[in-house]
């Protein structure tokens, strides 16, 4: 096969598939991996996708989809927050009834577990609830409150709160470390966080592996008051001892084994 | 029974990351003190300061009554004592008798040192009629076996003239009729007036041949106590101790098909019918004691031992695994307990390890594209936090960062199948943490792992069933939900039925 018709073939499949690995492609097109990296390689540098671990992104697609959803623009931890999201969708179980607060890496979170089945949902994040929107086999229970930015606080969320038990909760923080335990950056966040915390059976704590060892303003609460913290692969080994020795499951999220 | 043989007071001991804590362990002439512990509790370690061979931190000694320093100690206790240990340590070019009687030889000439064969070879046969032992005399350690070499490291215990012996975990292969044998060597020391440390796995040996029993575990001793006020069952929870299962990162997956079928499974006579099934994205944990098989049964399934009996089914077809080539083409991959012997290639460099196993699918017109090869090497090595010196040979690394380039290799060669031996054993505690989520990462994407482990905490923290090998079989095989530790103990330290 002549490599122009190769690379045809790799881009017409990446626009029905959004994503391919090198090991599909090399057996579909029946040609060595070093060929199909090759190929990849050159069409990278045509800006047409994005090479991956073991495969490919269409790099259109995912620009496309940036605007369509309300993120940041440019975030720089896209992989890392899907990672997340991928280890929080396997901590889930059909049927849980579940809660995640406001945060940009639950948001991840909660798109992955639209998958689910009568999941029920809390949350006071007006971007988690819209990532149900086109799934109606979930429920989703919105909190109401004082709007800041894309969440609801204050006294009516708390006392709304407090009608609901939930299986498992995703908090995320916006950093953890040794002397002050768990924080995040608004009062309000920290007092809804904890309120959480008390109606909760199992506690997952979201948090960014280089947030780890930084401070933020408002304390949450010791690190021990989580169950399981759930982070990507550049995590510190210091803290993985420290945690394992507060007897606390660390998911480092990594995805490595190409299937 | 007044006074005691030996007696050890609050000693300690430090190395690297274990330790011995505020030991007290005291020992009277006649008596069969039992030494009960998991692997890596410290056994071996206690019994290498209580015969001298090593030094420890602090901690007061005394030998029949009189305290001494440890440097006197150690030269007091070398002559009255012997470690009769697992590894055997004859001479294996001198005969049996030669061996038994190698520290008291009985001599002709006693300025010239000629040996009187004669009454040597008297006093043996005299000694094997005496407990009936189905030996020649006249063989060399050479020619026998791996429990009869085990016996006549017993009986050098038995002819010697030590005050204290310590025996050291007796085969734990041995067939009844040895096993008799050997509580009849034991009993007759016992008689002697000598003072036993026997450390042993095996309930039933305790109850019977125990005086005392002393239980230790994370390097303390948890209690010491009269045999005969206490019941298995008390003895299995002071074993057990205080587990933590819920600090292992776990998490669900819907298993898939069966992958792996084993049938009927025979090896000699040290595996027998081995019956299981892998699903794709399980963990199957498997443990048992030390000499129970666990890794014989790895090496069977890997193909590297030869006339394994019985069916292996991959994805429903039946493979016959005769090599490990064949098993790595069936997608199998085993990542062995003996990291630098069987699992490292020492003198290449950690890149070059990574990809030994993957190295056709980057052969291009015959030659291998290195480059796009280093390109995808470079990418597993930051996944996996492999500290990054790639040129370097991998032996300078610490065993956390060479046991995750091993695994690096398997899982760049996607075999579908992985069978880990101890994969954390001697790990510090990140790099287990990474194990377990690269285990994790294999699950979700629908490989069988088959987790062997003596930690059965581990065990019960990230598998989906446990399976303990006991009596050269499977004991039991059941959703680590249903079991407690204590019952696991109880299946692992089982006899024959």
């Amino acid at each position: 096969m002549f490599a122009l018709e190769r690379i045809r073939i790799i881009k017409n499949y990446l626009l029905k598939e959004n994503k391919v690995s090198v090991a599909k492609l090399s057996e579909l097109l029946n040609v060595t991996e070093v060929t199909i990296r090759r190929d990849l390689e050159k069409l990278e540098k045509e800006g047409f996708l994005e090479r991956t671990h073991g495969g490919a992104v269409l790099k259109e697609i995912k620009e496309y989809k940036e605007e369509e959803t309300i993120e940041e623009p440019g975030d720089a931890f896209r992989t890392q927050r899907e990672e997340i999201a991928e280890t929080a969708f396997h901590l889930v179980s059909d049927n849980d009834m579940i809660m995640l607060t406001e945060g940009l890496t639950n948001v991840y979170i909660a798109r992955k577990l639209a998958q689910k089945n009568n999941l029920t949902v809390l949350t006071n994040d007006l971007r988690v609830a819209l990532e149900f929107v086109n799934s109606p086999a979930n429920n989703v229970i919105l909190l109401g409150g004082d709007l800041k930015e894309y969440a609801v606080y204050g006294r009516l969320t708390e006392n709304s709160m407090q009608y609901f038990s939930v299986n498992h909760l995703f908090i995320e923080v916006d950093a953890i470390n040794r002397q002050s335990g768990m924080m995040v950056s608004s009062i309000s966040k920290a007092s809804l966080i904890q309120k959480a915390i008390n109606a909760a059976e199992t506690v997952s704590v979201v948090c960014l592996a280089n947030l780890f060892g930084e401070k933020s303003l408002y304390r949450i609460g010791s690190v021990d008051m989580a169950d399981k913290i759930i982070t990507d692969s550049s995590l510190d080994d210091s803290f993985k001892d420290y945690l394992f020795s507060l007897n606390i499951q660390v998911y480092t999220s990594v995805d490595i084994y190409e299937d | 029974m007044d006074k005691p043989l030996l007696k050890l007071e609050n000693v300690n001991l430090k190395i690297d990351n274990f330790a011995l804590s505020n030991i007290n362990l005291d020992l009277y002439g006649g008596e069969i003190h039992v030494i009960m512990g998991e692997n890596r509790s410290g056994k071996t370690l206690l019994m290498q300061i209580v015969s001298g061979m090593l030094s420890p931190n602090a901690g007061r000694f005394f030998l029949d009554g009189k305290e001494m320093k440890y440097s006197e100690y150690s030269s007091h206790i070398k002559n009255i004592i012997t470690y009769a240990r697992q590894e055997s340590e004859m001479l294996t070019n001198l005969t049996i008798a030669e061996n038994l009687f190698f520290n008291n030889m009985p001599y002709k000439n006693r300025i010239l040192k000629t040996i009187d064969y004669d009454k040597l070879n008297y006093m043996c046969q005299e000694l094997l009629k005496e407990l009936n032992l189905p030996i020649s005399i006249y063989d060399k350690v050479s020619s026998l076996g791996l429990a009869q070499r085990q016996i006549c490291e017993f009986l050098r215990a038995y002819v010697s003239k030590s005050k204290i012996v310590i025996l050291d975990e007796p085969f734990a292969a041995l067939t009844q009729g040895e096993r008799e044998l050997l509580c009849k060597v034991v009993k007759g020391i016992r008689e002697k007036g000598v003072g036993i440390f026997y450390i042993t796995h095996s309930l039933d040996d305790v109850f019977q041949l125990g005086d005392r029993i002393t239980i230790i575990k994370d390097g303390r001793i948890v209690d010491t106590r009269n045999v005969s006020d206490c019941t298995r069952e008390e003895i299995i929870k002071l074993m057990s101790g205080h587990y933590i299962q819920t600090r292992y990162p776990k998490i669900k997956v819907k298993t898939g098909n069966v992958i792996l079928s084993v049938k009927d499974l025979c090896f000699e006579d040290k595996l027998q019918n081995i019956n299981f099934d892998l699903r794709q994205g399980e963990i199957l944990g498997v443990t048992g004691l030390a000499g129970s098989g666990r890794t014989l049964l790895a090496k069977c399934l890997f193909g590297a031992v030869d006339n394994v009996q019985g069916r292996i089914y991959i994805n429903g077809s039946e493979v016959k695994i005769t090599d490990p080539h064949t098993a790595i083409s069936n997608g199998i991959a085993l990542i062995p307990e003996d990291r630098i012997n069987y699992s490292i290639f020492s003198y290449l460099t950690v890149s070059d390890n990574i990809s030994v196993s993957s190295l056709k699918r980057f052969a291009h017109l015959l030659k291998i594209d290195v480059p796009i090869l280093m390109h995808s090497v470079m990418e597993y090595i930051k996944k996996l936090n492999i500290t990054q010196h790639p040129s370097e040979s991998i032996l300078q690394y610490s065993s956390g960062n060479q046991q995750k380039a091993v695994c690096a290799k398997w899982i760049m060669s996607r075999a579908k199948i992985f069978i880990l031996d101890e994969p954390t054993r001697g790990l510090d505690i990140a790099s287990k943490i990474d194990i377990y989520n690269f285990i994790n990462d294999l699950v979700k994407k629908d490989v069988g792992v088959i987790f062997i482990s003596s930690d059965i905490e581990e065990i019960l923290g990230i598998c989906d069933r446990v399976a303990v090998l006991s009596s050269r079989t499977l004991a039991c095989d059941v959703s680590t939900r249903d079991i407690t530790v204590e019952r696991i103990m109880e299946l692992a330290t089982r006899e024959d039925i």
